[in-house]
């Protein structure tokens, strides 16, 4: 009887399971979206940090060894860097054309050749002061004709302000959510109350009135959490490819939702869920008896 | 503290507090019921009238452990209802047949199903709860829709799979509240007939109306409620001598 009563709970108001179903799955891939979007700025945000170990120092193509030696050496003296290499011709096309593929690469290869140092700071981030100081140093040498010290158009600072703005926005999102579902649940479980009131009158057993109201509100949450991966996938899998190059730099590494993000999703999702169930509890002995 | 009756109830007060604003110097509280005291033995058929407001709902309640007495103390079956909460009392109401002025069926089971429903409250073998059933189907004539769901039914067949529900477990106190307000005169007399006929088990009615022919064609114990109060209806208690019980047979069955 118990699980005819929950099953027949759940299918009583069809249409009504359907818009919860839809609204709470709409809800939760928004969600897992700026998770997914949240965990990508995240693992690009690392991956920026890693390549600001780069410097390049651009010379004259007509330097000669000496001259090359020398200012390698002082650079290399400098207390903010580890080592400096010098680069051959290959290797430096090689990687103009990696950095700056097509067109822009061709331009530049075609251009008078330069001489190009390399090198790696001893820390993985230069303070201001300490990239102020460097670049003091580096400008000091006339024949240096530009360098490239690695860094992102944006700060660290600045990427960091950003990164916290996305995590903001989705703790926005997360609450939204969690209020969203603990919402449809009520409403859903609501529109039974008058059967498990009755229940309660007849003075059916605890286990009884709850099993129905449990089972309704963790079967439309298991299915809702199952349909928004879905589309998460879809969109990750089928949409985002092509539309890539629209939104995103090329090359912008993107991952689906991390395991145990889906994991911390399903948590949050039936915790708001049970706030739900709580939340729906008949409570008010007086206005029960007022029924009959 | 125990009673050996079916029902007992001593000094019982109930105040309803008003709701919505109050006029300034005007009452904040209406009494319904005041130091009523009643007694119910065991086996007794018992009609409860009283005009529209006259409290009887509110008394029903108390009985059932539904509301809480203002003041007094109330005994269903000799456990003491007046201290606990609607849920508190949820145990003692499986023991008590109960029978609502509208029928209060589950939407989502059928007939059967819907009397079958208080058999899952307590441990009782399935074979035995298929016997219950269909013995409550064949005396109420409820076979031919036993399947049927119950929204589709009339008021009268909602009300006889209402009358099972609240017999099949085979309750010694029976409490009905007007389950006759939505029923023809024919469909009424057959209920009250089966009632009646209950006694024949050892088992209590209380029965609740207002309809005061249907009190006066089966007679029994009958109960007024005047101003919150209790009085014995003097006529109708005549009547009961003279038709002690009317349905009634010596074999201990019931017939439809």
């Amino acid at each position: 009887m118990i699980f005819k009563l929950s099953w027949r709970q759940f299918l009583s108001r069809p249409s009504m399971t359907i818009l919860t179903l839809l609204a709470m799955t709409f809800c939760l891939t928004l969600l897992a979206l700026f998770w997914n979007l949240n965990e990508n700025l995240s693992v690009t945000q690392k991956g920026s940090q890693v390549q600001q170990h780069d410097f390049t120092i651009f010379l004259p193509g007509n330097s000669n060894e000496i001259k090359l030696n020398t200012i390698k050496n002082n650079v290399q003296a400098f207390h903010l860097i580890q080592e400096v290499n010098h680069l051959n011709q290959d290797e430096v096309d090689l990687q103009l054309k990696t950095e700056f593929p097509e067109k822009l690469g061709q331009m530049i290869s075609d251009a008078p050749p330069l001489q190009v140092l390399q090198g790696k700071f001893t820390a993985p981030k230069l303070s201001s002061d300490e990239e102020t100081e460097l670049r003091k140093h580096l400008d000091s040498y006339d024949l240096i004709i530009d360098y490239d010290l690695g860094a992102s158009p944006l700060s660290d600072d600045s990427a960091q302000k950003l990164f916290n703005w996305a995590t903001l926005f989705l703790i926005f999102v997360f609450c939204a959510v969690a209020l969203l579902i603990s919402h449809l649940i009520k409403v859903i479980l609501d529109s039974g109350k008058n059967e498990n009131e009755l229940l309660l009158l007849l003075g059916a057993p605890l286990k009884l009135r709850i099993f129905p109201l449990l089972t309704q509100a963790f079967s439309l949450t298991t299915l809702g959490i199952l349909l928004s991966l879905g589309c998460l996938f879809l969109f990750h899998d089928f949409v985002l490819p092509r539309i890539s190059a629209w939104l995103l730099p090329e090359g912008t590494p993107l991952q689906f939702l991390s395991f145990s993000s889906v994991l911390k999703l399903s948590a949050f999702t039936f915790a708001s869920t049970l706030t739900g169930c709580f939340l729906s509890w008949p409570n008010n002995d007086e206005k029960i008896a007022k029924k009959i | 503290m125990k009673s050996d009756l079916a029902i007992e109830l001593k000094g019982i007060h109930k105040n309803f507090n008003l709701a919505g604003p109050k006029l300034i110097g005007g009452p904040k509280t209406q009494l319904a019921l005041s130091d009523l005291n009643l007694k119910i033995d065991f086996g007794e058929f018992v009609f409860l009238t009283g005009s529209s407001g006259a409290g009887k709902t509110t008394l029903i309640k108390i009985i059932l452990g539904l509301l809480k007495p203002s003041a007094g103390r109330a005994f269903s079956l000799g456990t003491e209802v007046s201290n606990f909460t609607l849920r508190k009392n949820a145990a003692l109401r499986r023991k008590i047949g109960i029978i609502f002025q509208q029928p209060m069926l589950h939407p989502n089971l059928n007939v059967s199903e819907n009397i079958e429903l208080p058999l899952y409250f307590e441990k009782i073998s399935e074979k035995e709860k298929k016997m219950r059933v269909w013995e409550l189907l064949e005396i109420l004539g409820l076979n031919a829709i036993s399947h049927v769901p119950v929204q589709i039914l009339s008021a009268g067949e909602k009300q006889k799979v209402s009358l099972a529900r609240s017999l099949v477990l085979k309750p010694k106190l029976i409490v009905a509240d007007e389950p006759t307000g939505n029923l023809d005169p024919q469909s009424a007399q057959h209920l009250v007939k089966l009632l009646h006929q209950l006694r024949s088990f050892g088992s209590s009615i209380l029965f609740a109306t207002h309809d005061m022919s249907l009190v006066k064609s089966f007679g029994g114990r009958v109960l007024e409620l005047v101003a919150g109060n209790v009085h014995q209806s003097k006529a109708a208690q005549k009547r009961s001598h003279e038709a002690p019980s009317f349905f009634q047979n010596n074999t201990g069955e019931l017939t439809p």
